[in-house]
């Protein structure tokens, strides 16, 4: 969840940052900048800085980031995953609230647990996998897909643009 | 006065034709939330007088149908008589609007049953806060809005993509849920399926409402290049699909990963000014055809109480 804070950017330098307080303040402030924003000093910008992380955002990081790492892992290497300096103990708790839902399967390995993402492990969900992704029952254009498909021409382009860049 | 009568009759879907036309052009120009907005807003006023208008101008041959006529009551002699719009023409008209109502009532349905279907299912999946993991190699990502919306990512997905550009993917799919896209999409789609000519519309939107996902995903991440590459790469490992036919600038994926990969741009103030004035012509066009089409009606229904007539022909 964004906690939003408007930070007033002019020519590169941060000259303000203000915790949103309500519409109306934004709209007054909007207003009494207006005389001040001309051409020569670049347009003040409203950015939305992210505040703390909701409880549940946690939990969604966690498990991507143990999908993402594939077999069975310790929890340190988890937390080196996920990344931004969580603590040890948070990702410990996190893991084993997931392993209480059926998310997440441990196993011990000498003194440590080791953990493995499970799709289904009481085989409750009959759903087919690959129905639920767009391409099945005419979603591809209904439902918003982080990426669209590409025509070869798009590839080429797209290759040179990611080349173009690593190099740049 | 007849001739001012019927160039006020069809100003409204000149001026929406014009609206349609110059929506996209305008929506380029735009940083992506208020293009997003403006797109939304253009394509519903447009869809919306377009429709009205058709009604309108078919009602003036539906009203002399006796049956309708004896509802008002009007005189089927004087409305006759004082049509502006031909026969024909009118007749057209009201066939047209029909198809209107029975396309978006078509396409409302269609995509209100993908929609429930697919929550339906994906509520079977289990969840952790608003992510659910589908166990699937090929990498897929996409935001099921609901009550609560969810993110549902693939394994294939999560394995292709490092840390941050995972937060990249989660923090885009989230935005969309945020910001209600579907809805955005909902109203691009149905003002498409009202009239062919806001299709190039719909596109833009959508565009607009991707690339408001990524900007709000370079937010999260601070790092533009993460997210730019984030989408390059799930693009380039999903492989190609259908064959585009689309724009120079290449597909939607590459135009958004170009304008990932340049520094966001400047808002310009007269673009909006100029769709807000399109979109407010259109609205007056479309209030003066109505206010001339009740004076046309109000005449007749003088016309029957006054000669006693029934209003049969």
């Amino acid at each position: 969840m964004f906690v939003e804070f408007y930070v007033f950017v002019e020519r590169g330098k941060v000259v303000d940052v203000q915790r949103r307080q309500s519409f109306y303040n934004c709209v007054v402030d909007w207003v009494r900048t207006w005389g001040r924003r001309t051409a020569a000093r670049q347009m003040v910008r409203w950015q939305r800085v992210r505040g703390r992380r909701a409880p549940g955002e946690l939990e969604a990081e966690v498990l991507a980031a143990l999908w993402s790492l594939g077999g069975p892992v310790t929890a340190s290497v988890v937390r080196e995953r996920v990344g931004d300096g969580t603590a040890h103990t948070t990702v410990l708790t996190i893991l084993t609230r997931l392993c209480d839902k059926g998310l997440v399967s441990r196993r011990r390995a000498g003194r440590a647990h080791l953990y493995t993402a499970v799709y289904d492990e009481a085989g409750v969900a009959a759903a087919e996998m690959r129905s639920l992704l767009p391409e099945g029952a005419g979603r591809a254009d209904v439902l918003a897909r982080f990426v669209s498909d590409l025509s070869p021409e798009d590839e080429r382009l797209l290759q040179r643009l990611v080349n173009g860049h690593g190099q740049g | 006065m007849s001739i001012a009568l019927s160039v006020a009759l069809y100003l409204p879907l000149l001026v929406s034709v014009a609206l349609a036309l110059a929506a996209p052009p305008v929506g380029r120009r735009m940083p992506p939330r208020t293009a997003a907005w403006a797109m939304a807003c253009a394509a519903l006023v447009a869809a919306g007088t377009w429709v009205t208008e058709l009604a309108m101008l078919g009602f003036t041959v539906v009203g002399q149908i006796p049956f309708v006529a004896a509802q008002g009551p009007w005189s089927v002699v004087a409305l006759e008589a004082d049509d502006p719009v031909s026969r024909q023409l009118a007749l057209v008209c009201a066939g047209v609007t029909l198809c209107v109502v029975v396309s978006v009532s078509l396409a409302s349905w269609q995509r209100g049953r993908v929609l429930v279907g697919a929550w339906r299912e994906c509520r079977r999946l289990p969840a952790t806060g608003d992510l659910a993991v589908v166990d699937d190699p090929m990498p897929s990502a996409f935001a099921l809005p609901g009550v609560p919306g969810r993110v549902v990512v693939s394994s294939g997905m999560l394995r292709l993509l490092d840390t941050r550009e995972r937060t990249a993917l989660l923090a885009h799919e989230r935005s969309h849920l945020r910001n209600r896209h579907h809805l955005f999409l909902l109203i691009l789609h149905l003002a498409a399926a009202v009239n062919p000519l806001l299709r190039p519309v719909a596109g833009a939107g959508a565009y607009a409402v991707e690339r408001w996902a990524d900007e709000d995903a370079c937010i999260v991440v601070q790092d533009r290049p993460v997210v730019a590459r984030a989408v390059a790469r799930s693009a380039l490992a999903t492989g190609t699909g259908r064959p585009g036919a689309l724009a120079a600038a290449g597909g939607p994926v590459p135009r958004r990963v170009r304008a990932l990969l340049d520094p966001p741009r400047q808002h310009r103030r007269l673009v909006v000014v100029i769709l807000a004035a399109l979109v407010v012509a259109c609205c007056a066009s479309l209030a003066l055809a109505a206010h001339d089409t009740e004076t046309l009606f109000e005449a007749a229904m003088r016309a029957c109480a006054a000669n006693g007539h029934p209003p049969v022909r």
